[in-house]
């Protein structure tokens, strides 16, 4: 059985028809990335699985039943936008958020003052959230979201904002949870981040889920006519050639898509014919940022040019 | 509604004001600075006596001057030389070149004031005061009343009226305050039923602007920083409401009982026979604080503070910022200010058909109806009518404040407009 499933979610807002009947399931222990571009219906999506926003139709199912409370005691949750309160001191900004999901000062507090240990800010127990730097907020709100310790950890952009040092504590904390069992969902625009850390993936674009499944059957069944070339020269030539569907290039490494099956060796004499000199000819293998494109369409190439943090 | 999710938010919400200077400031300091403002008032009032008072007094023809300083120097001012006096005759005429002549001393202040007796005060009682603040109030009334007795004086003297019976003339009536209720004796009332509709009066509005702005700052800033979708990520909207104006509701009626403590003790102070020493004084400001009246007041206090919070709460979720918020306020504050302002009116007449109505209309009954009852005897099905009426306007307020606030507390960006709050608030219902 799926951890969670999400049946035919649909929301509009006004004029614009933000998630439009999207579904998709999440299978219980993986990392799940919900993935596409800012505005894509990703933040609304999680919002209507957390039942922050009524759904104008469809429904979200945990372990086969409608979702209510007891999913939201289950669940640790990362907004996009974080906040707490400014005025309030770091240990009392934890327990009380500990004590919306159901638990008791007690419990928690030996945990807490672990995770404060752990990200090195014991010492700020006492100080005022407004006191604390940008980076340090943002591990007080990371470690409000697992204190708890949720079955599922709900995760909207976690990398946004982060300065190098917190993206690799998330992404450790991310991978430490998923070995615990936990069920990590994330959404995110920067395709790398994603490539390497999902198992399952759900790409929604224009409020429509365009795929979803594991990331490895998805790369497979779209990986057939990909090829993967590392190379120095000149191939701007394969630009307009008929047997080319695509080029994804970036400079000395290039992600080519072929019209057929028999395209890819033809690809290889024409490189071979052209002087280019190959270091790599990689056939059937494709990345996830190839995949968007493919899916996506071309009105998306600015997604190359998002900064993507070093992990 | 109400569980343990609604109580951590109550707990933190009642930890953030309580423990916060602007409470401390506003419950303890406020009314102390509320009284010393009266106190100043009433010292300047004191202060603005007859001390180091320069008066020169002219009779515009030889007959009372005589009569004046007889009266004048059997008083203590005069007596002890803070009020120094000179007298002259001069005709009118004389008198402007007088006041010519004499105006820079009277700038400096090296002669207070003239006062100027003409003939026709004889027969109309009129006299002028000359001086650069002809207003001051305790140099006016020395001076009124030893003219007023030097000239009825001068007119019954030598006719057949008795002394005993001038002096029945002069005295002003005075009228014993009875306040019949339904209690066996009657009672002699003081001033103390004007006093405690201005005492309620005014702290319910405080309360009602203090803390409802309170919790629309609080509301606001929660959206402002965000915070709010981390906690609806734990709890409804209608829990999350519940708990900050159940909250902000305890914190307020905390401030309530410290403000009415000097009240009560003071109430106490007057039913006991251990007031003995300050019964002279406090007679007249008998509170007659029943101990019905005062649970009534706290009842209806609670039920017109969880309302108005409602009100103020879902106003804040509209906004997101402060600024914005308070320019748009008026409306909501019109909600407070339009009963205060016909309570305080009430007290000159409290048995008009306006106080009756509004004391038990919504919203207005909430501030109306104590003074109210501080100032007259409401008959008893008026203030159940009362109080059901405030039930019933905060079932109604909760219910479309909760609605207010789910829909809008998510909202950024654009205002919401009052069109598409009621699209949406049919559209969710």
């Amino acid at each position: 059985m799926n951890a969670l499933e999400v049946h035919n979610l649909s929301k509009r807002f006004a004029t614009v028809q933000a998630v439009d009947n999207v579904s998709f399931d999440i299978p219980e222990g993986v990392v799940f990335g919900l993935l596409g571009r800012n505005g894509a219906g990703k933040t609304t999506t999680i919002r209507m699985m957390m039942g922050i926003y009524p759904p104008d139709a469809g429904e979200v199912k945990l372990r086969g039943v409608h979702v209510g409370q007891e999913f939201k005691d289950a669940v640790g949750y990362l907004p996009e936008e974080r906040g707490l309160y400014k005025k309030m001191k770091v240990l009392d900004t934890l327990l009380f958020f500990a004590e919306l999901k159901g638990m008791k000062a007690p419990q928690v507090k030996s945990r807490a003052l672990e995770y404060l240990e752990r990200f090195q800010l014991l010492d700020r127990k006492d100080s005022k959230i407004q006191d604390l730097s940008k980076g340090n907020q943002q591990k007080i709100q990371f470690i409000s979201t697992i204190l708890h310790d949720p079955e599922f950890v709900i995760l909207d952009e976690p990398f946004s904002g982060l300065d190098p040092v917190n993206t690799n504590l998330i992404k450790d904390m991310i991978l430490e949870l998923k070995r615990q069992g936990k069920v990590i969902i994330f959404s995110t625009h920067l395709m790398d981040f994603a490539d390497r850390m999902c198992d399952h993936i759900c790409l929604i674009h224009e409020g429509k889920a365009l795929l979803n499944g594991a990331l490895a059957e998805i790369k497979k069944e779209y990986s057939n006519l990909n090829v993967s070339v590392q190379y120095e020269g000149d191939i701007s030539f394969l630009q307009n050639n008929p047997i080319v569907d695509r080029i994804e290039d970036f400079g000395n490494s290039t992600g080519i898509r072929v019209k057929e099956e028999r395209g890819i060796q033809q690809l290889l004499r024409l490189l071979v014919d052209n002087e280019i000199v190959v270091r790599k000819f990689d056939a059937h293998t494709i990345s996830l940022h190839e995949i968007f494109l493919a899916v996506a369409g071309d009105d998306s190439t600015e997604m190359r040019n998002e900064e993507v943090p070093n992990v | 509604m109400f569980n343990k999710r609604t109580l951590a938010v109550l707990k933190r919400e009642i930890k953030a004001l309580i423990l916060n200077k602007t409470f401390i400031v506003m419950t303890i300091l406020f009314p102390i600075i509320f009284l010393s403002g009266f106190g100043v008032t009433a010292l300047m009032q004191s202060m603005e006596g007859v001390e180091d008072t320069r008066i020169v007094i002219v009779e515009e023809s030889p007959f009372i001057n005589v009569e004046l300083k007889r009266i004048f120097d059997t008083l203590d001012v005069v007596k002890n030389g803070e009020l120094s006096l000179k007298y002259k005759s001069l005709s009118r005429s004389q008198l402007d070149d007088f006041l010519a002549q004499n105006k820079n001393k009277l700038l400096k202040d090296s002669i207070t004031g003239v006062v100027f007796v003409p003939d026709q005060a004889r027969v109309k009682k009129e006299i002028e005061y000359y001086s650069t603040n002809p207003a001051n109030f305790s140099i006016n009334n020395q001076i009124r009343s030893v003219v007023n007795n030097a000239l009825i004086k001068l007119r019954f003297e030598g006719t057949n009226v008795a002394a005993e019976d001038v002096r029945y003339a002069r005295q002003r009536t005075s009228v014993g305050r009875f306040k019949i209720d339904e209690k066996e004796e009657i009672e002699e009332e003081g001033s103390g039923g004007i006093v405690l509709a201005y005492v309620f009066t005014f702290l319910l509005y405080m309360s009602v602007f203090f803390n409802g702005m309170q919790l629309m700052r609080a509301v606001t800033e929660e959206k402002n920083t965000r915070v709010v979708e981390v906690l609806l990520s734990s709890l409804s909207t209608r829990e999350l409401m519940a708990g900050k104006i159940l909250g902000t509701t305890i914190s307020g009626l905390v401030q309530m009982l410290i403000w009415l403590t000097p009240a009560a003790i003071f109430a106490f102070l007057q039913s006991t026979s251990f007031s003995g020493v300050f019964s002279q004084a406090l007679a007249e400001f008998d509170l007659n604080l029943g101990l019905g009246q005062l649970l009534y007041f706290l009842l209806n206090f609670i039920i017109g503070l969880v309302s108005y919070l409602a009100i103020f709460g879902a106003f804040g979720a509209m906004f997101d910022n402060e600024q914005e918020a308070q320019q748009g306020i008026l409306p909501i504050l019109m909600l407070v200010l339009i009963p205060f302002f016909i309570a305080i009116s009430m007290v000159i007449n409290p048995s008009s058909s306006l106080a009756e109505i509004s004391s038990m209309l919504p919203f207005a009954s909430i501030i109306v109806m104590p003074a109210r009852m501080a100032l007259v005897n409401v008959p008893a099905w008026q203030v159940v009518l009362a109080l059901a009426v405030n039930v019933g306007l905060l079932i109604t307020v909760i219910r479309i404040s909760a609605k207010v606030y789910g829909v809008s507390i998510l909202r950024t960006g654009k205002k919401i407009t009052l069109p598409e709050l009621f699209k949406l608030l049919r559209y969710q219902s």
